[in-house]
């Protein structure tokens, strides 16, 4: 399985430059690449940075930043794709695209320079988008002389950030991208740590147990050779023929006879499956179906931490609450808790509306909706929310008792 | 392996059938590559052994004669709505490779394709592109607007959380692309090709020493150094190289921003 990591951290404290040194350790860079990134740095009588290797983009390359979400593969004990992304605040749209499936973070800070405002922006948006593990990369240790006690002293103050924001198993690992002590390989200039080495760390963290109960959505119905199918994908849990599936929306109840894939069938679906069913009317789009007697729900209300990307969200505003297949338009009643989301910092409540850039806890009315809280069924419990078509934020279902 | 390449299937499906569930009018774009080639067979298994949208070829003339046999003996056998778009007015200008690549690809494949989507009114492209062929393609999404001149407004693109995208149809004649596999390798392409017994160009197999890594036009691709004669030997030879999969076509050759420069124009 590929394990989707996100490279996180303030600008400038080497998220690009750690994840090229990454590919070039792991022998991922391509000859003709590294050929081509030799010649512009001897033409443009630049210093060889890794950095380069990501910045494919030529005003990146000219204004030395990262604008947009870089998606990599390589292979350690698993197979990781990384996206780095950009510690701009006004890129956080990409930061997000880059970060939003990722269960891991690499959170990237700089030793000498320690925590700043992008560094608890993108904690914090790690902590919303459900990112469960954390290891942090404190870096440019080569600046700070390879030494213990800057480490030491650099680590104690990102614990306490850290567990803010319920990272509380991170590992912390001292490494020099520019380097490459403690990345790929053990770090020569700090025989003081005995501790892994950053790709050590992210092989050690477990993959998260499943343990949701099943959920199949509906994408959409087809008309086939053989009959009416409808299909969708298992969001969580296992699907088993002749298995009873109940969908609440339209209070329809079907037996599966078979679960079809083109050219055959299956005895047994599992999470991610995309599958098809066959059924004697059409099931609703959006619709999902569970068992008996592990209903999914379906609400009309509900409370959800919601970051805002560059709209308002008023009490009172219309919008399209977004599941994983089509939306339901639904009305913001009451905002709570609101936040900075720039620095995690609380901001006066109560609140009427969320500027560009805050998150709160919206609660909202909406048409019948399948969804859940995302501490039950982490699929169904993300958002997307938007107005006309255009994106305004996005957030996660709580649960009910909040 | 199995359980991996079945991940990136159902990621790809699951992109397709929200392609048919939102759009009233979309394309799928297929060079006879082995990208593209996979695309249409994952279409095929996301409707059940039908591709309901219609297959455009962008013809520049120069295609490898292998190319257009392999286009007619499988749009027959898939019953495919083969739609051939050329550009006619540059090509009877006389445009053509001697003018420079850039200018060539734009005119023959660019434009010809811009042409078509405003004939045939489509809302939507669905492209065979993947993250790791380039690393200007590294920064697309599933789902990308383009405006109706096709342009590529990168810095500007909506987020893409989770794999999913606002339902705003595309306005003023503008387009939809949509990428269903850009999470797939080089690599995972040839495993499935192999698993799946997806039909692969002979092009990409070695004679005399040489194939094709990547296909395009004849007059701007050359073969690579490789003695990989069959699946199984191009599996085994992309686990062990560091050469880059584009290194064959010319058009990448002239670095990375004329990648950059063609694609904000509406290339693919």
């Amino acid at each position: 399985m590929i394990v989707p990591v996100a490279v996180v951290g303030h600008v400038d404290h080497g998220k690009s430059t750690l994840i090229g040194r990454i590919l070039y350790d792991s022998n991922l860079i391509p000859e003709d690449r590294v050929l081509e990134l030799q010649t512009f740095v001897s033409e443009s009588r630049r210093l060889f940075e890794f950095a380069y290797f990501l910045d494919a983009l030529r005003e990146e390359i000219e204004q030395e930043r990262t604008i947009d979400t870089v998606r990599v593969l390589f292979q350690s004990q698993r197979t990781y794709r990384i996206a780095d992304v950009p510690g701009h605040r006004e890129f956080v749209g990409n930061m997000l695209t880059g970060a939003s499936d990722a269960r891991i973070a690499i959170l990237v800070l700089s030793c000498p320079d320690g925590i700043q405002d992008q560094t608890l922006q993108h904690l914090y948006l790690c902590q919303m988008l459900g990112v469960s593990h954390l290891v942090v990369a404190l870096n440019k240790m080569d600046l700070a002389a390879f030494d213990e006690a800057a480490f030491e002293a650099s680590s104690t103050t990102a614990k306490e950030t850290l567990a803010r924001f319920g990272f509380l198993d991170a590992t912390i690992v001292p490494v020099a991208a520019t380097t490459g002590e403690n990345i790929a390989r053990p770090g020569l200039a700090m025989p003081w740590y005995s501790g892994p080495t950053l790709l050590q760390a992210l092989d050690s963290i477990p993959t998260d147990p499943p343990g949701a109960p099943l959920r199949f959505g509906i994408q959409d119905n087809y008309r086939i050779s053989g009959g009416l199918v409808a299909v969708g994908r298992v969001e969580s849990g296992e699907l088993r023929q002749h298995q009873r599936l109940f969908f609440p929306l339209s209070s329809t109840t079907v037996e599966v006879e078979e679960i079809l894939v083109f050219g055959s069938s299956k005895s047994c679906a599992e999470e991610g499956d995309c599958i098809g069913i066959p059924v004697a009317e059409p099931l609703v789009r959006g619709e999902v179906g569970g068992p008996a007697d592990a209903q999914p729900s379906v609400r009309t209300s509900g409370k959800a931490q919601l970051f805002v990307l560059d709209q308002t969200l008023s009490v009172g505003d219309s919008f399209d609450l977004g599941g994983p297949f089509g939306q339901w338009q639904a009305t913001v009643e009451t905002i709570e808790f609101p936040v900075d989301a720039t620095n995690g910092r609380p901001l006066p409540a109560p609140s009427t509306s969320l500027s560009p850039h805050q998150a709160g806890l919206v609660g909202f009315r909406c048409q019948p909706a399948c969804l859940e809280p995302f501490s039950s069924v982490r699929s169904l419990g993300r958002v997307v929310i938007s107005k006309r078509g255009a994106m305004v934020g996005f957030g996660i279902i709580q649960p009910d008792a909040l | 392996m199995s359980e991996y390449l079945d991940d990136l299937e159902n990621r790809s499906i699951y992109v397709i059938r929200e392609v048919r569930a939102r759009l009233g009018n979309p394309a799928i774009l297929w060079s006879m590559g082995k990208d593209s080639t996979t695309l249409l067979t994952l279409c095929r298994k996301a409707f059940f052994g039908v591709v309901p949208f219609p297959v455009i070829h962008l013809d520049t003339s120069y295609k490898f004669p292998e190319m257009y046999g392999f286009r007619d003996y499988w749009a027959k056998e898939w019953g495919l709505n083969l739609l051939v778009v050329k550009n006619e007015e540059a090509l009877g200008l006389g445009v053509g490779p001697s003018m420079g690549a850039l200018e060539c690809c734009n005119q023959l494949k660019t434009n010809a394709l811009r042409q078509a989507v405003k004939k045939f009114g489509f809302d939507g492209l669905l492209l065979a592109i993947r993250w790791d062929e380039h690393g200007v393609r590294a920064k697309e999404r599933f789902f990308s607007p383009r405006d109706a001149g096709s342009a590529w407004l990168h810095g500007e693109q909506p987020a893409e959380l989770w794999g999913r995208f606002p339902a705003a149809a595309a306005t003023d004649g503008g387009h939809l692309r949509v990428h269903p596999m850009l999470h797939w390798r080089e690599l995972d392409v040839w495993e499935y090709v192999r698993r799946n017994g997806v039909p692969a160009n002979p092009l990409y197999f070695a004679r005399d020493g040489k194939r094709y890594r990547s296909l395009g036009c004849h007059t701007c691709t050359v073969p690579v150094e490789s003695q990989a004669a069959t699946l199984s030997e191009i599996v085994d030879e992309l686990r062990c190289t560091r050469s880059a999969e584009r290194a064959g076509r010319m058009l990448d050759k002239e670095r990375a921003f004329i990648m950059q420069k063609l694609r904000s124009l509406g290339y693919m």
